[in-house]
């Protein structure tokens, strides 16, 4: 699989000199298989650059096939979705598996986020490509050649967020973009979720310094802790708070890996940043 | 008065090299008028201008006037970030358009809120007003400040604001398409729309509008437009509801602004493409005797003198 990362960012976008190395974009992680299976996990602002990319290609000519998952419908992970040009294109397809208590009540949350007192484009009959929504469940499926697993983390009081496993081959990817660990502890749940992964993009947007407890975030030490404790090879750092600058990050991505070497544990850590391709 | 620019994209953010020096947060304007500060529309630009109000380099206040155009995503997304938010002392009010459909307070609170944000609008400690306006009328929103509304032309309207005060005048016209080709109403202007005759009853509507709009930026020390496209944008998307540098010159030279200032730039434009078109754009306002300047992120724009 390759991966991409157009968006990094939690919350709101946070464009500027401060961001620039790492970026300013909201959630947006496009991943493709070697036979061209093309997932996109959320579609934060970053979704308007990945489908500005996308339409050099097939997207461009209206053969263009995604599937994206959304790992719940907070603004950050939805807004770049009625903007991109690809959506807008006929006979482009889009699968989008979301969080919802059924699939018409998905497509509701999508017509109201392009109402006409929200957005020019008035209802989403208006949009021109194909739309299927479908219910996430625990139940895996199959894209492609690109096997998903999805399963249910806290984020915040009452609201979930769904972390996404990819398999492909050999080779397996772990997203968990927003989480709050109950009590600040890891469940055994999440360690068997990443057990032995290749790659695990985990939310990384508090730090012990600006941690707001009940805010559906765990500390960026967090998604160290599960990593190293289910084995994983390599951690990406993602959905960074919008206040952090690419020097905080820096200095994060450092912190934690003097922190691990001292311990001898071998987990590659990094921080994601707009633009970070990843061949696994 | 003082106007300080703290976000000027148009449609949604837009991050990196390309975008450094014009920003590519979406719309925020912060006006102070002696000891009043307002606040233009809650893109993603509120985020760090909140910030900023919270630090030493800002004057205090807690009482903060919002004037939003419209509810558009671009326009008030910002909002939830917003640190005074979370402090009891501060007191808002949010200004916006009055509409039989639909309360201002109900099309703010019911999108910045579950499901679609952490946190209601208004479950924050900060006091919250809301305050409906109707198309050209004059407020006293405090003592020496005026606010004059008018209507613009973009799909389910929106609302041109005059800040009006002895220490300077400023027009912000935005979002809106030029005055002469399709009229945006409540309904959606067909998709396919092209060069159509407009009846007679739009076509007063129209004229009424472009009024309006002269008349908030007359005589105006600045004049904030929206610019997002050029002129072969606009010819391939006339419905989208936005104008060119041509449209905001022929209002600023024809109200007799001081000060013409491009804004809402297209997510698309690349620092360099702005830098270009402010060259082109600012030659030909200066044949009207008009300073023509594209807005960026921390453009100050100040008359220390009254009039």
């Amino acid at each position: 699989m390759r991966l991409r990362f157009w968006g990094v960012r939690g919350a709101v976008a946070s464009p500027g000199p401060a961001t620039l190395r790492y970026g300013g974009n909201t959630s947006c992680v496009a991943v493709e298989s070697a036979s061209g299976d093309l997932l996109v996990l959320d579609a934060g602002s970053g979704f308007c650059p990945l489908g500005d990319a996308l339409m050099k290609g097939p997207f461009g000519r209206g053969e263009g096939k995604m599937t994206l998952l959304l790992s719940h419908i907070h603004m950050d992970h939805l807004i770049g979705f009625p903007f991109a040009v690809p959506v807008h294109i006929r006979g482009n397809r889009f699968t989008i598996y979301g969080p919802a208590a059924s699939r018409t009540r998905l497509e509701e949350l999508h017509e109201g986020l392009v109402a006409p007192a929200y957005s020019p484009v008035y209802t989403i009959d208006n949009i021109g490509s194909d739309l299927e929504f479908r219910r996430i469940s625990r139940k895996p499926f199959q894209v492609g050649e690109v096997r998903v697993e999805a399963q249910r983390f806290p984020h915040g009081v009452g609201v979930h967020c769904w972390g996404f496993k990819l398999t492909a081959g050999n080779r397996t990817l772990v997203y968990i973009p927003d989480v709050e660990y109950a009590g600040g502890s890891l469940h055994n749940e999440a360690i068997e979720f990443v057990r032995g992964v290749d790659l695990l993009i985990h939310d990384a947007f508090f730090t012990q310094a600006d941690y707001m407890p009940y805010w559906g975030h765990c500390l960026s030490r967090h998604g160290v802790l599960l990593a190293e404790a289910a084995g994983v090879s390599r951690l990406i750092l993602f959905h960074h708070s919008p206040d952090r600058s690419d020097d905080e990050i820096d200095a994060l991505v450092a912190d934690h890996r003097d922190e691990l070497y001292e311990r001898g544990v071998s987990l590659r850590v990094d921080a994601a940043y707009d633009g970070m391709t990843i061949h696994l | 008065m003082q106007v300080r620019i703290w976000g000027c994209r148009g449609s949604y953010p837009v991050s990196g090299a390309d975008f450094i020096r014009y920003g590519g947060n979406t719309s925020c304007i912060e006006v102070w008028v002696g000891d009043t500060l307002i606040i233009i529309d809650a893109g993603t630009g509120m985020r760090p201008l909140g910030q900023h109000l919270r630090s030493p380099e800002s004057p205090q206040t807690n009482r903060i006037h919002v004037l939003i155009t419209h509810t558009h995503w671009d326009h008030i997304i910002g909002f939830p970030f917003f640190q005074p938010l979370r402090d009891v002392h501060t007191h808002l009010t949010i200004y916006g358009l009055r509409r039989s459909d639909r309360p201002l307070e109900k099309a703010l609170t019911e999108s910045l809120s579950r499901p679609l944000f952490a946190l209601p609008l208004t479950s924050n400690p900060a006091r919250i007003d809301f305050r409906e306006l109707d198309f050209y009328t004059t407020y006293a929103i405090a003592p020496d400040v005026k606010v004059t509304t008018a209507r613009l032309n973009h799909p389910y309207r929106a609302v041109g604001y005059r800040i009006e005060s002895p220490s300077g005048c400023l027009a912000h016209i935005t979002d809106t398409a030029p005055f002469d080709r399709i009229l945006f109403g409540d309904e959606q202007v067909s998709w396919s729309s092209k060069d159509r005759t407009l009846d007679p009853a739009s076509k007063a509507i129209l004229d009424r509008m472009r009024q309006g709009v002269l008349d908030l930026a007359a005589h105006a020390d600045w004049l904030i437009y929206d610019t997002q496209f050029e002129p072969d944008e606009y010819a391939r998307r006339p419905h989208w509801g936005h104008s060119t540098p041509n449209h905001a010159i022929g209002i600023a030279s024809q109200a007799q602004a001081r000060h013409l200032v491009l804004f809402h730039h297209d997510p698309h434009r690349t620092d360099q493409q702005i830098d270009a078109i402010e060259g082109v754009y600012r030659a030909r306002a200066a044949e009207y005797g008009l300073v023509l300047g594209a807005a960026r992120e921390g453009l100050t724009l100040k008359r220390e003198q009254t009039r």
